[in-house]
């Protein structure tokens, strides 16, 4: 599963309607399953699933007839009661689409896309506007899609649905590919510096004879009180000495942590970088 | 860093399937799923009938029984009131649901993203089009039933030897061409809430002066512009094709040709110009 991601204007939709067919593109060649979108836009909609953005269905019709047009449009549709499964809208089956909630009602697109057996699925921003537990509900359905081998399309500018989704993650911006790799390595966040972090002691005059092996503290006065914060490329030999110089004290290091630079910092200072060079 | 363009997923190529029988398929399930969906919507199906049958009640209340004195456009024998504003409000019937009903439909279809949406799915565009159309007759059938109805039950229309086949041809043509300009139409339509307004703002106008509701003398200027349009031929012809006074098929065919060419300009225009995205937000 491939996620593009991109601040709103950079070009994600414009990238994927090409690939859709939607729209032609200005230069260049484009290929969908070995296709061309524009000139075999007939014989490709037949093999690719497609869940556009803010699209309505028609409100009157149920769910299952909804599905069952949109199953005869296809030479080999899914089976239409397996599809409401897949989606979690059993319940709903005779039910009118216009009765759904928001949540519902993209999960019923997101069913549409799969009623003709694609071979790949584009999913244009699929849970924004999701309340938390309907976009973990949706995710876990795409994630069973993706892991029996159909090939995803993700575009998102939700940090955490590339990061719970996408084997792979693209980031977009004026059009351009600016960066790509895993999410757990895109932009250099498993190579980074790491950062440790803990709450000043109550009590403590200063840091004293803290020596952390060249990395130096700073002390940040936040909102949340006062914070230690070390920057460091070697985060297990920094923590040895800070544990040990705390334990030595008898000093309980309330809220420490050790993180890596998020998907979202990554992602941040990437688009920060691009906006910089413009 | 790859370019856009060179985006692209490896895989076979597969034959398209378009045959004959399994488009004839396809529009019927469509059509049958259009269906479902009009008469469910009550507001949809009650607007359509609701207008033509209120006119009908209410010039019958008013006039029913009434005589239209002999003259030019009428034929040489008094006839009742019935016999016109009976096939005058039948158009205001097929106008209603095949331009009005059908452009504000396509509109807002468009702008809500339902068009777009077909077109991401395997649906050939044409095909839902024409079962698009094909709902809008089936509609447009049961609606001028029920004008006729009511006019023959309640009222005292009468029909002539040569109606049936005059109707027919008369209301065909009728619809195919208010078909052809509510589609044509949608391209004018910025969005959805001014659809209605810009709808009703080209036809009420002509409604009035196309004769619907009275004859007018052909000798006033605005019968004179109204002729140039589709609506006052349309009432006419209807008007001939249940008129008893009228000897012979009854068909105006100088009217329906008036109509035809509207119709067909209409068609090429939408053809051209008929847009499935909607309009950009800005």
């Amino acid at each position: 599963m491939l996620a593009l991601l991109g601040p709103n204007g950079a070009g994600k939709t414009t990238t994927v309607e090409i690939l859709e067919g939607f729209l032609g593109p200005d230069a260049g060649e484009v290929r969908v399953l070995g296709l061309d979108p524009a000139k075999q836009r007939q014989v490709l909609l037949e093999r690719v699933g497609i869940v556009l953005q803010e699209c309505a269905v028609e409100q009157f019709l149920t769910v299952r007839e909804t599905f069952e047009r949109r199953a005869s449009y296809y030479p080999h549709p899914r089976d239409v009661p397996e599809i409401i499964r897949t989606v979690g809208l059993e319940e709903k089956t005779g039910a009118r689409v216009r009765t759904l909630s928001g949540g519902q009602q993209r999960r019923l697109d997101l069913g549409l896309g799969l009623v003709g057996d694609p071979e790949v699925l584009f999913l244009d921003e699929p849970t924004t506007g999701f309340d938390p537990s309907a976009r973990r509900e949706a995710w876990e359905v795409v994630h069973q899609l993706a892991s029996k081998g159909l090939t995803v399309l993700l575009t998102t500018h939700y940090m955490d649905e590339a990061q719970a989704l996408a084997d792979t993650v693209a980031v977009i911006a004026r059009g351009q590919i600016v960066a790509s790799g895993t999410p757990e390595s895109i932009g250099g966040r498993d190579s980074g510096e790491a950062t440790v972090r803990f709450a000043w002691p109550a009590g403590l005059e200063s840091l004293g004879e803290l020596s952390l092996d060249g990395a130096s503290p700073s002390v940040l006065e936040t909102t949340d009180g006062r914070l230690v914060e070390i920057k460091t490329q070697a985060p297990t030999g920094v923590l040895h000495r800070l544990t040990a110089w705390a334990v030595d004290r008898g000093l309980e290091l309330e809220r420490l942590e050790v993180t890596r630079p998020s998907l979202e910092d990554v992602y941040l200072s990437i688009t920060a970088d691009e906006a910089g060079t413009s | 860093m790859s370019a856009v363009e060179s985006v692209s997923v490896p895989g076979p190529a597969g034959p398209a399937r378009t045959s004959g029988i399994g488009a004839i398929r396809m529009i019927a399930t469509d059509l049958r799923y259009q269906q479902l969906s009009y008469w469910r919507n009550r507001f949809g199906a009650f607007f359509t009938f609701f207008m033509p049958v209120m006119f009908l009640v209410i010039f019958g209340s008013l006039y029913s029984g009434q005589k239209i004195a002999p003259s030019a456009n009428t034929g040489s024998a008094t006839i009742n009131y019935d016999q016109y504003f009976v096939p005058a409000i039948l158009t205001l019937g097929v106008i209603s649901s095949c331009y009005t009903y059908l452009a504000v439909q396509l509109a807002t279809q468009r702008e809500e993203g339902l068009l777009k949406r077909v077109r991401s799915s395997p649906l050939p565009p044409w095909a839902f089009l024409v079962a698009v159309v094909l709902s809008c007759v089936i509609r447009t059938a049961v609606l001028v039933g029920l004008t006729l109805g009511v006019g023959a039950a309640f009222y005292q229309l009468v029909f002539p030897p040569h109606a049936a086949l005059a109707l027919l041809v008369t209301v065909l043509v009728g619809t195919a061409t208010f078909c052809s300009i509510g589609i044509a139409i949608t391209v004018i339509i910025p969005n959805a809430d001014a659809a209605p307004a810009i709808v009703n703002g080209i036809y009420l106008p002509l409604m009035f002066i196309s004769g619907t509701f009275f004859p007018l003398k052909s000798t006033l200027l605005v019968s004179k512009i109204a002729a140039w349009f589709p609506v006052q031929p349309f009432v006419k012809a209807t008007f001939a094709a249940l008129n008893p006074n009228v000897h012979g098929l009854g068909i105006e065919w100088g009217h329906i040709v008036t109509m035809a060419i509207w119709g067909a300009a209409a068609m090429v225009f939408a053809l051209r110009r008929f847009r499935w995205m909607p309009s950009r937000k800005q």
